[in-house]
Formats: structure tokens, C-alpha cells, sequence
């Protein structure tokens, strides 16, 4: 990596809660140049861990180099040499029992749809709740499954034989584990005869668009998925609906915005849904992450709480009643900071806010 | 080193040891002086505060020296704190902002204690300032100003990323430079911390500490001034240099892209800048000069080489048309009555060889370098002075601005040669 040093990476969110030089990517790039990974000592692998994967570096690199695509490089072979941080294999293991990262039953998989009357639905298009959704916050799956409904759209879901799509394991650093989970989804989406994939979460919508090709040529499978976030596909098929003028702020998800540059789509379906939108001060791509990201929370808390309250603190700011996002972990991130620090803003997915507006 | 320590046990029982510094560090820091600190001793990670954004030669950089530890302030205490552990184990402080420079300011040429101000990174905006901490980044004090209608008289181009107390020691311009001058003009005081205790400057005294590179003490906080924030008319044209340095009264920021730089950006000629507060024409190519001011090496995707000198108005342009000869990518930046001439080039041999070239070239068109650090310095007999009656230990950010070092002094002949 041809680091120049210039320092604008210093933006990044987790150097400025916790900043130390080999914690900012500029000190990252350095100590990766001098060192072999072998010969980094467990305080540095911490430290090359404390990373949201957020993709900010990269945004505000003068440099342009491809930061996030090589921050999961690195940390894929902190795993290959036995570096990995003990909560990340944990989960790891746990996903690869479980077939989801919360050591759940698969078949609790299916409880958000004991409210939907959705099984023994054939159709070549697959809701892809995600493991978030599923089991945590399953009001996204049930409010995304519903507008799906009312706009006429066909689609079928996994139910128990939906899998972890594997982003948490690519992000960090456990390759191995995410291309079993690919192996398991091709299998079942080849057996369905799934031809489009919608998601409701920017994780797996990045993971099976962007990582599952990759797997797949590795693989040597032929990977023929159309592969949609709602909010694209809402874009495309939403009317002007609402007309209640609430109005919202929009966190942008690194994963959906950074990573995949859709930044417009959800603003569009927002200001279709009839809500006006303010903008927080850093937005679109210079979007502050919520802090819960690249298994930053699973490992370092109290990072992860830090950036949440700046993040829903700049929220608050904007005097928006509502904050809409467009990812379940940045909605369980930001309710969560919310009641935390007394804001007093209310987080929702977009999809929720949506459904809501087609109910009335 | 070995520093003989005394220490007072709580039972009042005194005791003195022989201990290597880091022991005696950590022995103190168990009774009393460092308190709760923070400090980082990884040898490692003390690594990373060798460097800024200059690039030594390989001969060069062996010169410069790990730090044994960073300290990291959070109050004035602290700061007092590390002063006074300093000042007891005879170690030098090199106070360090962002170290987004490339004049080696912030880089150790001796064993060290680096003092790093990220934590010290509070401001307020207040009528016609504002107070920032060392710490505080130009870029959020610019939109906090904004938000006030205010906005900062001058900033630095690297206002993404620098810090208040770095520019300040720098004395640096950028942008805004052409109407309000260097940010030294545009500072009502500062606060500094010496072996003395901490003291607010203003008026003429100010001028022993900014652009002393910490020479002279710490600086802890600026009151800055700010200006009505006025929306800003840019308006960018293809001409000659010595045409554009006619159009530069009531200018706010003007800059002289040359078809090199300009080609890395995708574009093609050379473009003179002309920004005025709230008149004046302005175009779309005006526009994106102006909105990508913060980003001077966006676009760079090697390790650049760069030089950096200061030019009197009246002989930029000849200066320029020499430079020509030898440099493609350079940029112009005006002040009232300078220019800096920012050359870049890509990191071959040979650009080392260039790099030095613009210095001697200009120094025959009356120029000198833009920073001094470690990388230059200029001869000042009062502030030789008044340091040696502040630091006669010689602590403070030693062989830096107006003390000679080895890396300067090779600089210096090099560039006689080159």
C-alpha cells in the first residue's frame, strides 16, 4: 500500500475515540509495511482490530487507495495465523454449529413468519431476511415482507433453510467460515430455483452481490443471481404514498453507502413515503458509521458506545423526530444509544417507516 | 540511560535507586509525578510518532530517533506533569498535532518524549473568535464557525486533518492568506506552557512561539480571529502567471495550478484561482478549484517528493518560468505579499535532486523554504536567546526552526550542490 502519510485518514472514527497512532489507518498501512503479521504482538493485532470497517479511509484517502477491501485481507490472514481475537473465533464457531451467529435454533428461524402467512410460497424471487432480522429485530423482516405484499410482488422466503450469509466472518477475517455459508445458501437458492435475491440488510445485501462472486469463480460454480437491497427495489417500484410530513434524518449505512454507493435510493423512497428529510451534518459518503460494524462491537464495546452517542447525538441535532436507516445493526445500534443516552429520537428502518405510511 | 531517582515511599522512608528510564518511569508513576497520564511506551507503536508526511532518503532517516514514550495530555495539568517529568529526567519534548507537515517539525532527532495533542481538542466559538485547544481540527471549527455565520480568516489546506497548535507553530498560510495574511496575524493570544508554569502571550511577545515549532514551549490554546462568514465567488481563468499576480488585489484566496497538476485532476492548461468574499465574477471551474482546496494531493497514487518555498511577489513569475524547466506539477499559492510554490514530484532518484533545485532556484529569486522543522533553519539571535533563558537544558523541541541539526545542515549543502 503507497501510503503518502498526509494523515486524512485521521477522520476515521475510531482513531478519534481512541487516538493512537497504530490504531489510525496511516499507522495501520506503516506497522503492516515494517512487520510480517507473524511478528505482530497481540497489543498490535488489537489495535489493527479496532476498525469499524466503516470505509471512511478510503473516502477521504488523498491517496485513493483501496483501504476497506484490504483491511479484510489483513485481518483474513491474522486468522490464517492464528491472530484472531477471541470473541470473533467464538462467534465463528458458534455461526458454524448454529448456521447464525447468535447460537440460535435454525428453526426459530422462521418465527416472524408465524404473523405472515408466507409459507409454501413459490416464486423466483427470495426475501433474504438475514440473521438480524430474523431472530433480533424481526419487525424489518415482517414490515419488508408486507410491503412486498402490497406492492404485488411475488416472493418466496428460506425459512429454516436460510443461513447466515457470512458477513460477519468475512469482515473479519474468517473466510473459511463465510464460504461454508455460501456453499449452504447456493445449495438451497440452486434447489428453489431463486433467480433475484432481495435483502432488508446491507451486510448481506454487500456479501451475496459483492463477496458471493467471488467465492463462486473461486468455487468454480456459475453465481446467476440478480441481487437487490429493498431500498433499490422500492425506489423503482414506490409512489408518491405519504403526505404526514414528518420529518426524519437518514443514517447512512457503511455498507450500503460506502460500500455500494447507494446513497440517493433510500432518500427517494424517504421523501416518496411523505417524509421530509434534514440531513445531518456529515452525510452520504462522509457519514459517520454507528459504530457497530466490521465486529467492532463484539470486541470493543465501549468504542462501539462512543461512536453510537456521536452518532445519535449529530442525529439529535437536525431536530428530525425520526432517525431512518437502512440496516438492522445500525437501527439496533442507534435505538440502543438512543435510550442509552436519554435522546429522545426515534430510530426505525426505513421499511418499518414505509409499511406504516401503506397501512393508514 | 540510567537516572539516579529518589523516591518517597508512603511510609515517608526515602530511598534512592540506579534505574534504567523507563523503570524509573514506571516506579514514578507509581508514587506521584505522572499521576494518571497516559502514556504509551510500546516500542512499536513509539515508532509511528517518528515520522510526518516528509520522506527522508534512507541516510537521512537513520538520523531521526524513535521516542521512548508519547505522552498524551488531557489539561494543562498534564501538560505541566510531562514538563516536569522532563525537566527531572533531562529527556526533550517534541510536541506533536497531526503531523500532517513535511518539514519534520514534529520528528525526533534525539531520544524523546513525544507530547501529542489529539486529547486536547475542545473549542468555543465566541463573538468575533474563537478559543481552540492545540488539539482542536481547523476543519470542525470551520463548520462550527459556519454554523454561527462566522467562518476562520485563514486555514490550512490540510484543514481536514490539521490541528490548531500545529499551524500556530508553523506559522503557516493557505487559504484566506491573501486578504488576513499568515495565521500568525490572525491570533489575538496563545497560551504556552514552559518549565516555568503556563502563560498567555499576545502582541509582539507572541511572535517568540508562533513559527517556533515548540522551540519555545507548548502551545496549549489560540484565541483565533474569525471573519463574517461571506459567501466565497470563485472564478478560475487560463493565464499566464505574471498576468494573474496583477489580479490578486482584494483577493481572498488565489492559487496557480500548473498544466501538470492540473492533469492530474483530468484536466487540461494551467488555471489561476481568484476567490473574493461576497463579489466577484465567478465560473464552474472556479467553483471546483475552490471546493477541492481541501484536497491538495487527492489524485497523487505514488509517494510524492515535495518542496515547498516562499517567493516575494515581484519575482514569482521569473522564478516560475525556471521552475518550468524542471518541474511539470506545481501549485501557487498567494499571500499579501508572497507566494508559496508547492512542487511535486514523483518519488525517483533523481526527484530528490529536483526537489532540491527548487530551493536553490529560488533562494536566487530571493525565496527560502516555506517550513523550517528539521528540515531548515534561520539564524535569530533574540530567540537563541530568549530559548536559553527558558530551556537551558535545551528540551524543548531541540535542533528545530533556529538550531541548526545534522539533517538541516546535509539539506543546506545538498541544496548548494544540486
Amino acid at each position: 500500500m503507497n501510503c503518502i502519510r498526509c494523515g486524512y485518514c485521521s477522520a476515521c472514527p475510531v482513531y478519534r475515540t481512541e487516538p493512537i497512532e497504530s490504531i489510525s489507518p496511516r499507522g495501520k498501512l506503516r506497522l503492516l509495511d515494517k512487520m510480517k503479521i507473524k511478528d505482530l504482538d497481540a497489543r498490535l493485532v488489537k489495535d489493527i482490530y479496532k476498525c469499524s470497517l466503516c470505509g471512511l479511509c478510503e473516502v477521504v484517502c488523498q491517496a485513493e487507495l483501496p483501504l476497506t477491501d484490504y483491511w479484510e485481507r489483513v485481518r483474513e490472514e491474522l486468522v490464517n495465523t492464528n491472530k484472531s481475537l477471541p470473541t470473533h473465533k467464538k462467534i465463528s464457531e458458534i455461526a458454524l454449529l448454529y448456521g447464525n451467529p447468535y447460537g440460535a435454533e435454525q428453526k426459530d428461524r422462521t418465527a416472524w413468519l408465524s404473523k405472515l402467512d408466507l409459507k409454501n410460497r413459490k416464486s423466483n424471487t427470495l426475501y433474504f431476511a438475514g440473521c438480524m432480522a430474523s431472530f433480533r429485530l424481526q419487525k424489518i423482516a415482517i414490515s419488508t415482507a408486507d410491503i412486498l405484499d402490497k406492492l404485488g410482488i411475488e416472493f418466496s422466503v428460506g425459512g429454516s433453510e436460510e443461513y447466515c450469509c457470512g458477513s460477519p466472518f468475512l469482515r473479519t477475517g474468517f473466510k473459511n467460515t463465510a464460504e461454508k455459508f455460501f456453499e449452504k445458501n447456493f445449495k438451497v437458492w440452486s434447489k428453489l430455483g431463486v433467480e433475484r435475491i432481495i435483502t432488508s440488510c446491507p451486510g448481506c445485501y454487500k456479501t451475496i452481490s459483492r463477496d458471493y462472486p467471488e467465492i463462486a469463480e473461486k468455487k468454480r460454480v456459475d453465481f446467476n443471481f440478480e441481487v437487490l437491497h429493498i431500498t433499490t427495489l422500492l425506489d423503482k417500484e414506490l409512489n408518491y404514498i405519504g403526505r404526514d410530513e414528518k420529518i426524519a434524518t437518514f443514517h447512512d449505512p457503511c455498507h450500503l453507502g460506502r460500500h455500494m454507493k447507494l446513497y440517493e435510493e433510500p432518500r427517494r423512497v424517504i421523501k416518496k413515503s411523505g417524509f421530509k428529510i434534514v440531513e445531518m451534518e456529515r452525510n452520504r459518503e462522509y457519514a459517520l458509521c454507528c459504530g457497530a460494524g466490521g465486529g467492532l462491537k463484539t470486541q470493543f464495546k465501549e468504542i462501539s458506545i462512543t461512536i453510537g452517542r456521536e452518532r445519535i447525538m449529530e442525529a439529535k441535532r437536525t431536530t428530525a423526530e425520526l432517525l431512518l436507516t437502512s440496516c438492522p445493526f445500525c437501527v439496533h445500534q442507534l435505538s440502543k444509544s438512543s435510550e442509552k443516552f436519554n435522546v429522545g429520537i426515534k430510530v426505525l428502518d426505513i421499511v418499518e417507516a414505509v409499511n406504516s405510511v401503506l397501512s393508514k | 540511560m540510567v537516572f539516579k531517582i529518589k523516591i518517597v515511599l508512603k511510609s515517608e522512608e526515602v530511598k534512592v535507586y540506579n534505574l534504567q528510564l523507563m523503570t524509573a518511569m514506571r516506579f514514578v508513576d507509581s508514587v506521584e509525578i505522572i499521576g494518571n497520564l497516559r502514556v504509551e511506551t510500546h516500542p512499536k507503536v513509539c515508532e509511528l510518532y517518528r515520522y510526518d508526511l516528509l520522506d527522508l532518503p534512507p541516510p537521512l532517516s537513520r538520523i531521526t530517533k524513535k521516542p521512548i514514550a508519547v505522552f498524551q495530555p488531557e489539561s494543562d495539568d498534564d501538560v505541566l506533569k510531562i514538563l516536569k517529568v522532563a525537566a527531572k529526567f533531562k529527556v526533550p519534548l517534541i510536541p506533536r498535532g497531526a503531523a500532517s507537515s513535511a518539514y519534520g517539525g514534529v520528528v525526533p532527532i534525539k531520544k524523546s518524549f513525544v507530547v501529542e495533542f489529539s486529547r486536547m481538542r475542545k473549542f468555543r466559538i465566541q463573538k468575533n473568535c474563537v478559543i481552540a485547544e492545540s488539539g482542536a481540527n481547523w476543519f470542525e471549527i470551520e463548520n462550527a464557525a459556519n454554523r454561527e455565520n462566522l467562518a476562520l480568516r485563514v486555514y490550512p489546506t490540510s484543514a481536514f486533518v490539521s490541528t490548531v497548535g500545529g499551524w500556530v507553530a508553523q506559522n503557516g498560510f493557505g487559504v484566506g492568506s491573501l486578504a488576513y495574511g499568515r495565521i500568525g496575524e490572525n491570533l489575538e493570544w496563545i497560551e504556552v506552557a514552559d518549565f516555568k508554569g503556563i502563560r498567555r502571550v499576545s502582541g509582539e511577545e507572541k511572535w517568540r512561539y508562533v513559527g517556533a515549532y515548540g522551540t519555545t514551549g507548548l502551545i496549549l490554546r489560540a484565541c483565533v480571529k474569525l471573519r463574517e462568514n461571506k459567501p466565497i465567488n470563485a472564478e478560475a481563468v487560463s493565464l499566464s502567471l505574471d498576468k494573474a499576480v496583477e489580479l490578486l488585489d482584494g483577493g481572498y484566496y488565489a492559487a496557480y495550478i500548473s498544466c501538470g497538476a492540473m492533469k492530474n485532476l483530468g484536466l487540461e492548461g494551467n488555471a489561476f484561482l481568484i476567490c473574493r468574499e461576497g463579489w466577484g465574477d465567478k465560473n464552474a471551474l472556479g467553483e471546483y478549484l475552490w471546493n477541492r482546496r481541501f484536497e491538495p494531493l487527492k489524485g497523487i497514487n505514488y509517494r510524492p517528493i515535495f518542496s515547498e518555498v516562499l517567493l516575494p511577489l515581484e519575482s514569482v513569475a521569473d522564478f516560475e518560468a525556471r521552475l518550468r524547466e524542471f518541474c511539470k506539477s506545481y501549485e501557487i499559492v498567494f499571500s499579501k505579499n508572497e507566494a508559496s510554490i508547492f512542487a511535486i514530484f514523483d518519488k525517483k532518484w533523481e526527484s530528490y535532486i529536483r526537489a532540491l533545485k527548487v530551493l536553490k532556484v529560488a533562494k536566487r529569486y530571493g525565496g527560502k523554504f516555506y517550513g523550517l522543522g528539521m528540515i531548515s533553519y534561520v539564524k535569530d539571535k533574540n530567540l537563541r536567546e530568549f530559548k536559553r533563558s527558558i530551556d537551558p537544558h535545551n528540551l524543548l523541541n531541540p535542533g528545530k526552526a533556529f538550531q541548526p541539526n545534522l539533517i538541516s545542515k546535509i539539506i543546506k549543502i545538498a541544496v548548494m550542490l544540486a
